[in-house]
């Protein structure tokens, strides 16, 4: 039975829902095709379950649309939203371009219809297996408005359609494949989407993965399931391919897999990232072939033990260190540090209380004999949770010139001794970095884990700098002063007011000649935990001490 | 002699808009047509663009004029993942607050044009309307036909079965 009714749709074209499916094609969900006498778009849809009618015919549309005819019979009422809106199939057959539909003559055996192919050229005609119609008819899809986009476009809009680039947003983004051939076969044919590969306990579809990348370097996800064994020889095959391993899925053999991973031949690689944390004291070994580090140039490292060979730094442009463990010391840390020519990111996090050779007391009062290396390409500093002498001697052993995102945060105990900011901030400060009144970040930071925090904040996000003090400020004047000349730019401060504060600000304006305390525009923002404090915001005049005028 | 700070742009149904000249340089194959052209009378035929189109276009390029960076280089990398988390503002949305037809002519215009803030944020609003939907949910969106055969869709599911296999 061939059930057949048409719509035109907003967009002119015609919509044939609904064939009850011949016996040959019980495979087919729908058909497309296109009319020969007109350009617009028919679509013929061969839906298993009968008509789907969504919207009654339009006034615009006219007798000159596309002859669509069927030798078919029997308009189907269901799934109607307006049955009687349904036009009914004039009984005629079906023109298809070259192909035409038909009833079938052997009706009687069974065959309900059967389409016939038209050659053009020598006018005869053949039956064709409605498989292969499917195969034939034109796509409809290349009429609907969003198919005008260029693919670039429909590229760019998939890429912003995925919001991250995890494992757990990549099936719902893979989920694009299944809309219909065309976009199918733009993602599958853009190398930039197979970048990215999860893999997965099936190696072919890492195979797959790797055979769309079109020639690019590519990043192997190791975030879900999977098995080792199976992919080692895909790995194998595709080494030259690999850029990056990204390993963050915690799992009973982790050790062994990184072991395994980093024992494969992988001369491209660029990006090794290994963050998976754990509450394990248990680290992995990162044991990396020198032939494996000549292009490395980002490392990312959590619940490790940090490489020690210096080749691995040589190259890297980002160092990025979290809760591992050294096998060497601080001296070689610095070494392998004054090795990179092209560091531009250097972040270390809870990472420093395995080296003996720090100095248990700070710069200041035991300062360093060698002089600072510099990290002259380095543009952000990050050192959390890092000990009051680790941080002070860290500091004093480098000079970051152009640094413009510095954060220092200092995990101390007070019972063992207050220590300010200005006590880890480096002695040489306008030697380590110059261009601190020019950061977009500055932000120093000491956290008590006693009495809680205690941090400063210096913030500039354009040539004026926000400063703000967190916790309880127990700075006598002088260092007070100290801050008010360090930042020659400084115009607003958050602090909570204490005498020596002010002091310090009408000692620098009395210096300065310049009126600033008198100025003040102090607001209340919040009560801090003594009546005689008080948070509050205080607007400075910009001051024109520079950086290297300051000495501690 | 007219107006030197505006000019008059021909759509492809022959509607013309009078329009400032700093409004239309947002659009960088403009911008550069004003320079060749330098100081002339003569109006600028957009032959791929029509009326309600351009309509739409120039209302985009006037509430926009006062942006900064309009004229941006091609995407890189970072920009996108920039596009990913921007956020579309209330304007941005009701402006692209039009049928389909309209608001993909739109991105195509903008694309011909090279608008780059409109064709981003046409891009991310389409995206917006993709994120989050299955399939079928897009393929009814967009009056797209699924044109897999059974068979092809059962091998892709198949192939692509790892993303429930994480």
């Amino acid at each position: 039975m061939l059930h057949v009714c048409y719509r035109p749709s907003a967009r002119r074209k015609v919509a044939l829902y609904g064939f009850k499916v011949h016996e040959k094609c019980d495979d087919l969900k729908r058909c497309i095709c296109r009319p020969v006498e007109d350009d617009r778009k028919v679509r013929l849809a061969v839906a298993p379950s009968g008509i789907e009618c969504e919207s009654k015919p339009s006034s615009s549309f006219k007798a000159s649309s596309p002859p669509l005819r069927t030798g078919m019979v029997e308009p189907q009422k269901r799934n109607h939203r307006a049955a009687s809106d349904v036009l009914k199939p004039p009984d005629h057959p079906v023109s298809l371009q070259n192909v035409t539909v038909q009833p079938s003559a052997r009706a009687a055996s069974g065959v309900v219809w059967e389409c016939i192919e038209r050659d053009s050229s020598s006018r005869r005609t053949s039956t064709i297996e409605t498989g292969s119609l499917f195969q034939r008819l034109t796509l409809p899809n290349e009429a609907q408005t969003i198919s005008t986009l260029p693919n670039e476009l429909l590229v760019y809009i998939f890429q912003l359609s995925q919001a991250t680039a995890d494992a757990l947003d990549a099936g719902n983004w893979l989920g694009r494949l299944y809309i219909c051939r065309h976009w199918y076969q733009l993602i599958t044919s853009t190398a930039h989407f197979w970048r990215d590969i999860y893999v997965s306990s099936r190696p072919e579809w890492l195979e797959l993965c790797l055979s769309r990348r079109a020639g690019m370097l590519v990043d192997v996800h190791f975030a879900g399931r999977f098995s080792l064994v199976y992919m080692t020889s895909v790995f194998m095959k595709h080494a030259l391919s690999i850029r990056g391993i990204i390993y963050t899925v915690l799992r009973s053999s982790w050790q062994t897999d990184i072991a395994q991973l980093l024992s494969m031949p992988l001369p491209s690689l660029q990006k090794l990232d290994i963050s998976m944390t754990t509450m394990s004291p248990q680290r992995a070994w990162v044991a990396l072939r020198e032939a494996n580090v000549l292009g490395l140039n980002t490392l990312k490292l959590r619940s490790c033990y940090v490489p020690s060979n210096p080749a691995v730094y040589s190259s890297l442009s980002s160092l990025d260190i979290g809760e591992c463990s050294w096998i060497m010391n601080f001296e070689h840390l610095l070494n392998a540090l004054a090795s990179t020519k092209n560091l531009c990111e250097l972040v270390l996090h809870d990472c420093f209380v395995k080296w003996t050779d720090v100095p248990h007391s700070l710069a200041r009062t035991n300062p360093p004999c060698q002089s600072p290396i510099t990290l002259s390409r380095l543009l952000v500093l990050q050192l959390t949770a890092i000990p009051p002498c680790v941080a002070s001697h860290f500091l004093a052993r480098i000079s970051v010139p152009n640094a413009h995102h510095v954060h220092i945060h200092v995990e101390c105990d007070t019972r063992q001794g207050r220590v300010s900011v200005w006590d880890v901030f480096p002695a040489h400060a306008a030697a380590f970095s110059p261009t601190c009144s020019l950061a977009t970040s500055l932000r120093f930071e000491i956290h008590d884990r006693h009495t809680g925090d205690y941090s400063v904040t210096a913030r500039s996000t354009d040539r004026y700098m926000h400063l703000s003090l967190c916790g309880t400020q127990d700075v006598p004047s002088p260092v007070w002063e100290r801050v008010f000349r360090s930042y020659p730019t400084l115009r607003e401060m958050n602090a909570c007011v204490c005498d020596a504060l002010l002091s310090a600000l009408k000692t620098v304006s009395e210096q300065q000649h310049r009126a600033c305390y008198p100025e003040l525009a102090v607001r209340t923002t919040s009560n801090c935990c003594s009546m005689s404090e008080t948070t509050c915001a205080v607007s400075l005049e910009p001051m024109t001490l520079r950086i290297n005028d300051v000495h501690y | 002699m007219g107006d030197s700070n505006r000019l008059t742009l021909v759509a492809s149904d022959g509607g013309k808009f009078v329009v400032d000249k700093e409004v239309v340089q947002m659009s960088v194959l403009l911008k550069n047509m004003i320079e060749d052209l330098g100081e002339t009378d003569e109006s600028i035929p957009i032959p791929n663009v029509t009326s309600p189109v351009l309509t739409k276009v120039i209302e985009f390029c006037e509430n926009h004029r006062t942006d900064a960076a309009r004229t941006d280089g091609p995407n890189v990398d970072g920009d996108d993942a920039r596009m990913r988390t921007a956020v579309v503002s209330d304007w941005d949305r009701q402006f692209f607050d039009v049928d389909q037809d309209l608001m993909f002519e739109i991105i195509v215009a903008a694309n011909y044009l090279d608008i780059k803030s409109l064709v981003d944020v046409g891009c991310k609003v389409v995206a917006d309307m993709i994120k989050g939907k299955s399939p079928q949910e897009i393929r009814d969106l967009f009056d797209i036909v699924n044109d897999f055969s059974p068979e092809e869709e059962a091998a892709l599911r198949k192939e692509n079965e790892w993303a429930n296999d994480r």
